[in-house]
Order: structure tokens, then sequence, then C-alpha cells
């Protein structure tokens, strides 16, 4: 691996592999973090009426809790920076379709449809994988793609390249 | 009195002062001598290059027993002398070990995102042959402006762009 190979890589639209690794990381990091805060709701709960509060997956409120957050994690990620941290570690980024940063409302359009990706199996994600940008139903609805984008260093220099 | 010894005696008389007045005008030669002297012109006029060019180390180093010397020196005295804990501070090992250590991770982190973009582009190739697909891919969009520079950019070589085949313009009848 060079860094003239990762350098090619940068602008390119991302494809099916590192967008799946990259939402997979996503998930495990937001589900550990709900996990973590519902765990210390429940402890501070005790603590303050001395009753035993206990979380069910199926209850529809953890259930909506989640779901609520989960499109907080994505959406506050997509119009802050662009970028979820697991975006972030596969050097991945939201931008517009002309590469311009992803402003605050097409963040939030692309949040707010990427549930209805998962839709009928998951064919929202089909034009990851057909489309000749890769880009879903929601990229679609919000006028955005996914490229490759990260910061690349000369190996053992430390430099930026 | 032994009259051999008297006459020792007159002689010393006149022999120490005389000594003693040798003494100090070689003194004040050899300070004149010195102060007369440009010890950096002679210096200079020395060929220090010819003169170890003639030394022959080989020799030298063979002559000397490197065992013998060894196993006069105090090898734990030595490093007993030795403040480690000082060299340690002023090294900033903390700092070499965290340079180090984020350099290996960031290169590691490029690989892995350098190995799934190849995986991206071998199931794009794959569903291109499936769906017949051909012509070039999309162009990549400019990239990000907004990357934080942690060190001095080095210039990236310009991308050149695909010539284009202009196709010839006939002629009308």
């Amino acid at each position: 691996m060079t860094a003239q190979q990762a350098l090619s890589y940068q602008g390119r639209y991302a494809g099916a592999a590192s967008r799946l690794a990259s939402f997979v990381i996503d998930l495990i990091l937001s589900a550990g973090v709900f996990c973590v805060a519902l765990a210390a709701i429940s402890y501070g709960a005790q603590v303050i009426t001395g009753n035993l509060v206990s979380w069910n997956r199926s209850t529809p409120v953890v259930a909506a809790l989640f779901a609520v957050w989960e499109l907080l994690y994505f959406g506050f990620s997509w119009a802050t920076s662009g970028r979820t941290p697991g975006m972030a570690l596969f050097g991945l980024r939201v931008v517009r379709t002309d590469g311009a940063v992803l402003d605050p409302r097409h963040a939030t359009i692309r949040t707010l449809v990427f549930p209805f990706s998962f839709l009928f199996l998951g064919l929202g994600f089909l034009g990851i994988f057909v489309q000749r940008e890769h880009r879903a139903l929601h990229d679609l609805a919000a006028g955005s793609a996914v490229i490759y984008s990260w910061t690349v260093y000369a190996p053992g220099a430390g430099q930026k390249v | 009195m032994n009259p051999r010894d008297r006459l020792t005696s007159a002689g010393r008389r006149w022999t120490d002062p005389a000594e003693a007045l040798a003494q100090q005008v070689t003194e004040r030669i050899v300070d004149l001598v010195v102060g007369a002297l440009d010890v950096n012109e002679l210096v200079a006029r020395v060929d220090v290059n010819a003169i170890i060019s003639r030394v022959d180390i080989d020799a030298v180093l063979q002559k000397i027993d490197l065992n013998a010397v060894l196993s006069q020196v105090d090898v734990n005295d030595l490093a007993q002398r030795i403040d480690v804990t000082s060299l340690v501070e002023k090294a900033d090992i903390g700092a070499i070990v965290a340079q180090s250590s984020g350099g290996m991770a960031r290169e590691g982190v490029d690989a892995v995102r350098c190995r799934t973009a190849e995986l991206d582009q071998v199931i794009d190739r794959g569903i291109r042959y499936l769906l017949r697909r051909k012509g070039p891919e999309p162009p990549p969009l400019p990239p990000m402006e907004a990357e934080p520079v942690q060190a001095e950019p080095v210039q990236a070589e310009p991308v050149q762009a695909e010539p284009v085949q202009a196709e010839p313009v006939q002629a009308g009848p």
C-alpha cells in the first residue's frame, strides 16, 4: 500500500463493502452507547426510587427510544462533519453531488429517508450496487453521495501528502 | 674545614646565581618565542590528512590487546555511574513511543481503508460485468478542503486527465 494508491481513491465514489463495514461499526458503537445510557438511567432510577428498573428490547418504548437515538446519531454526525465515526474509520464522507459540504438541511433529509431504504428487504440500498455513483435511496433523496476522503500521510514520515 | 668543601662552597657562591640567571633568561626567551609564534598559522600549514594517511591504524589496533584493556574496566562500576533516569528524561522516550505507535496506527488504518476500497472495486467490476455496463467510471469529486493539516504538506503529483480522442471531421461531397 502506497500513499499514491491511497491518493488515487480520494474523491471517488465509495462502494458497498466500505459503506457496509462503516455501517456495522456505527451500529455496534451506537448500540453500545445506547445500552450504557440505559444502564445508567436504570442505575439512577434505582438509586432515587429504590425500585429495580429493567429494560426489555421488545418494549415499544425502548424500541422507539433506540430508533430516535439512531436517527440522532446518524443525523447529527452527517450534519456536523459529513461522516459518522464508522465512516471516519473507513475514510468515507457524505457530500453533495457536486462535491460540496453536506449542509444540515440535506443531512436531515438524508437521515429521515434513511430508514425507508431498509424497507422491502433493503431495496433502497440497491442503488449502491447498480447506480453508477453508488447512491442509495437516501442519497438520491438528499442529493448526496458518499466518497473516499481521508488525509493521506507519507509512510514513516508523518507528513500529509 | 676540608679544603675540598671550601672550594665547593666557593664555587656554589658563583654558580647558583649564574644558574638562576640562566633560568630566567631561558624563560624569557621562551616567552618571547611563543608570543611571536602564530599558532593558528602553524596549525593551518600542517596537513593533518597527510599525517593520518601515514598512520597504519590496523597495525596500531593489532598492537592493542583489547581483551586486556577490557578486563581492567569495571563495567558494573561504569553502569552504576550512568544516571539512567536523567538519560530517559532527556530522551523523552514517551514522545518517541507515541510518535512511532501513532505512525504505525495511522499506516494500519490507511491499509484497512485501501483494502476495503479495493474490495469495493472488485464488487463494482462484478456488477458492471453482470449488468454488461460499459463506459468509463464517473470522474472523482474534488477533494474536501476541510482536512486538518498535522504536518507540512507534500505536493502531490497532479492527476493527468485521459486524452480525449477527437473524431476526424469529414468534408462534404
